[in-house]
């Protein structure tokens, strides 16, 4: 129901098209709607009630997904790059967003979040978009994934999401890019149709080829006004302000992009703040929580109807959170009753019973029998 | 005459002997490594099929419910179509109660990361509020199993099983409060953890704790109760418009035949003549071994062809449910067998019986223990 509630929501917030007579009254009737889909069917929607049926002849329905038709795959060092075809009735993106794609793996369906990596101008073209995914070697999905087009399982999207979107404002950029950070900012820099303003991007990588360099280089090509500077981290190290300042002496009146690892996006956005950009100038997007041995302590970044809560891991998930002055719901503490069942958002766990580890995207884990292996991200509220 | 017999020797022995006599600590230990590899076994080769038996599952019950729905207006015509509607209206709910929504409740299904068949959001087409159940049920009942005191389905606090509990007089008429009971089995499920925390009446416990407000237990229990009644008694009949009246009547009769065979299966999972009871002090920091056993000793299986296990939601199997709550239903036949080889290993004993035969013994219980120790004369007795 939550995954159907989010695609909803999402549909919601992306859809740019104006509000129509047709559609208010949509607006009005939905709750209406929803409460008899609760009542008369004692379901969310009417669509997962016949979502059974409609699987009878049609097995490769799923109510709340859009199905992808993959068109091609290429492989750019630990990069894959994905093209594909969603359904018809998918409601489109703004670049810079991102969304879910899930496959189904003998039964269970393991997803992850991508940002598209593809231009306006491609999915009005031909109605394709791109995915740009890292191999993940510990990932649950990439194996699956990296095999010949023809084997790859059935993909399922979910709309596209994210306040990450690339705003149309007369005033000079700057981009801060960071490993796969790369893909968002891509689909932003190749869906804009005419540069007026001078564009730096600063795209700092391990790879000495990094994924998406030659379609920088061309988009370059075509606007004198993009400055594109590449970083090799391992060779010439981290970005540090005093490179920055060299290559973009008028920072303060830019209008700045970031997206990349936690750690990056931050220290990024605080050091920019502190050079006078104003905070609604810039815009931040961070991903990755590295898989890191266990036993230590994880950050846990924790959802909560009062606001986010940080805290350190200690012990199994359910003492974590206790011992973070948390309330989350329990029962038997040993397994069984799956009262403390919580959605993970992202992040990796260990079954302390089982050893077996958990896929790094959003699914229900119990509280009381798992241990975090990376930092992870979890919705409490999702207890009800 | 044979019956008598085996509940007076099973009461004898059970009073004798604790969890430790049965099992040492080493045994029990070695009977838990046992029981989890079996349990690890068959998790690991979940996959694809269970998926997809529960989708056909689910299709067979959607199609009983709407073709069900569809024949109560065809009584117009003929009775017969209007019985055979009740039929399969009856068996939709019993579908959806037993295979379906106690086992997706329990999480046996979560491992499918699926939106709504979880044990998160799964409401089922019963008066009893899904979270309600999962408290009483999944923990209390699995965890605490036939404790007296603690495991208040052991009898539901309306009937004396066992002569642990004090005889009332209105014990005496306590068949008739089964029949009652089972009649209106749903009423008492939804309303078993109301009772249990004298929400409406009666002092509270001092050692009853919950996570939930009396407040919000009364706000689900009217919520879910009025949408089922407000579903089943004015909506339906309504949308049949002048045939209001006998599709009113035949909701009554498959919410009843629902009623009556849902307690009598699960009646027979824990009352028979052999199950075991138990004291809380006795179980005080019991292990993981000790636990098992106690699960076993607690339950008992009667036997019967495929298509009658999955109308009993696979509670025909009872002590493997008991085992592995959260390993998906249609699996404890092919576990049963193995089970049983341990039990014997072990010399647990494993109840099991033909239906007929362990329904017997549960209304011979129920009967029995209307009358206090001190006035029952049966041959065991005498001679003991």
């Amino acid at each position: 129901m939550s995954d159907l509630k989010t695609a909803q929501f999402l549909r919601a917030t992306t859809h740019q098209k104006p509000t129509s007579g047709v559609r208010s009254w949509f607006a009005w009737f939905r709750p209406l709607w929803q409460q008899l889909c609760r009542i008369l069917l004692v379901q969310p929607s009417l669509q997962s009630y016949l979502e059974p049926l409609f699987r009878l002849w049609q097995p490769g329905y799923r109510a709340g997904w859009y199905r992808v038709q993959w068109l091609s795959a290429e492989r750019q060092g630990q990069f894959l790059l994905f093209r594909c075809k969603p359904s018809r009735r998918w409601t489109g993106f703004l670049p810079g967003q991102h969304l879910t794609l899930m496959v189904e793996i003998n039964g269970r369906a393991v997803s992850r979040t991508f940002s598209i990596s593809s231009s306006l101008q491609q999915f009005q073209q031909d109605g394709s978009i791109s995915l740009c995914l890292q191999i993940q070697t510990a990932g649950q999905l990439t194996p699956y994934l990296a095999g010949e087009i023809a084997n790859l399982p059935p993909g399922y999207i979910s709309a596209a999401s994210g306040d990450f979107v690339l705003q149309q404002q007369q005033q000079p950029l700057l981009m801060l890019a960071a490993g796969s950070g790369i893909t968002p900012i891509y689909a932003m820099l190749s869906s804009i149709s005419r540069l007026t303003q001078p564009l730096t991007l600063i795209y700092s990588s391990r790879d000495a080829d990094p994924v998406l360099a030659t379609e920088l280089k061309q988009l370059q090509e075509q606007w004198p006004l993009l400055q594109l500077i590449f970083i090799h981290s391992k060779t010439s190290g981290r970005l540090s302000p005093e490179m920055l300042v060299g290559w973009v002496p008028d920072v303060a009146k830019r209008r700045c992009y970031l997206c990349g690892p936690t750690g990056f996006s931050q220290q990024w956005q605080h050091w920019l703040q502190q050079q006078g950009v104003p905070a609604q100038a810039i815009l931040q997007e961070s991903f990755g929580l590295q898989l890191t041995a266990s036993g230590k302590a994880q950050p846990l970044d924790i959802q909560t109807q009062a606001g986010r809560v940080n805290t350190l891991s200690q012990g199994n998930l359910l003492q974590s959170l206790e011992q973070a002055g948390l309330n989350p719901r329990y029962g038997c503490r040993r397994g069984i009753c799956l009262q403390c069942l919580c959605q993970k958002q992202q992040g990796q766990v260990r079954n302390v019973l089982t050893g077996a580890l958990s896929g790094n995207g959003a699914e229900m884990i119990q509280l009381c029998l798992t241990e975090a292996v990376t930092a992870l991200q979890l919705d409490l509220t999702s207890q009800g | 005459m044979e019956l008598q017999s085996v509940v007076d020797n099973s009461t004898k022995e059970n009073l004798m002997k604790t969890l430790s006599q049965f099992l040492s600590a080493e045994q029990a230990d070695q009977l838990a490594a046992e029981l989890d590899k079996l349990a690890a076994k068959t998790r690991a080769s979940l996959g694809e099929t269970d998926a997809r038996y529960l989708q056909r599952l689910l299709a067979v019950q959607r199609l009983a419910a709407i073709s069900g729905r569809l024949l109560l207006l065809a009584g117009f015509w003929s009775a017969w179509w209007w019985a055979l509607g009740v039929l399969l209206l009856a068996l939709a709910k019993i579908l959806d109660n037993m295979e379906i929504g106690h086992n997706v409740l329990h999480g046996q299904y979560d491992w499918l990361n699926h939106p709504y068949l979880n044990s998160r959001t799964f409401e089922w087409d019963i008066a009893c509020d899904a979270k309600s159940w999962q408290r009483t049920h999944n923990f209390e009942h699995h965890t605490y199993t036939n404790i007296i005191g603690k495991d208040r389905d052991f009898g539901y606090g309306l009937l004396r099983l066992s002569d642990d509990f004090r005889w009332r007089l209105r014990n005496l008429w306590q068949f008739v409060t089964y029949l009652l009971l089972s009649t209106l089995f749903q009423w008492g499920v939804s309303y078993h953890e109301l009772a249990a925390q004298r929400v409406f009446a009666g002092r509270k416990k001092a050692d009853r704790h919950s996570q939930i407000s009396d407040a919000a237990l009364k706000r689900a229990f009217f919520s879910k109760g009025a949408r089922q009644l407000l579903k089943d008694y004015l909506l339906f009949p309504l949308l049949a418009g002048p045939l209001f009246l006998q599709v009113l009547l035949g909701n009554l009769l498959a919410n009843l035949i629902r009623n009556w065979w849902t307690s009598t299966v699960i009646f027979c999972g824990h009352f028979t003549a052999e199950v075991y009871t138990f004291s809380a002090e006795a179980c005080e920091g019991e292990s993981r071994g000790h636990w098992y056993l106690r699960q076993m000793l607690g339950s008992s299986n009667f036997t019967g062809p495929r298509w009658f296990h999955i109308l009993t939601g696979h509670l025909s199997c009872q002590i493997e449910h008991h085992l592995f709550p959260d390993l998906p239903a249609s699996r404890y036949l092919e576990l049963a067998p193995q089970v049983q080889a341990i039990a014997q290993r072990y010399q647990i004993p494993y109840h099991s019986g033909s239906f007929i035969r362990q329904y017997g013994t549960v209304l011979a219980r129920i009967l029995r223990y209307s009358l206090p120790a001190s006035a029952r004369q049966t041959p065991a007795d005498a001679a003991g």
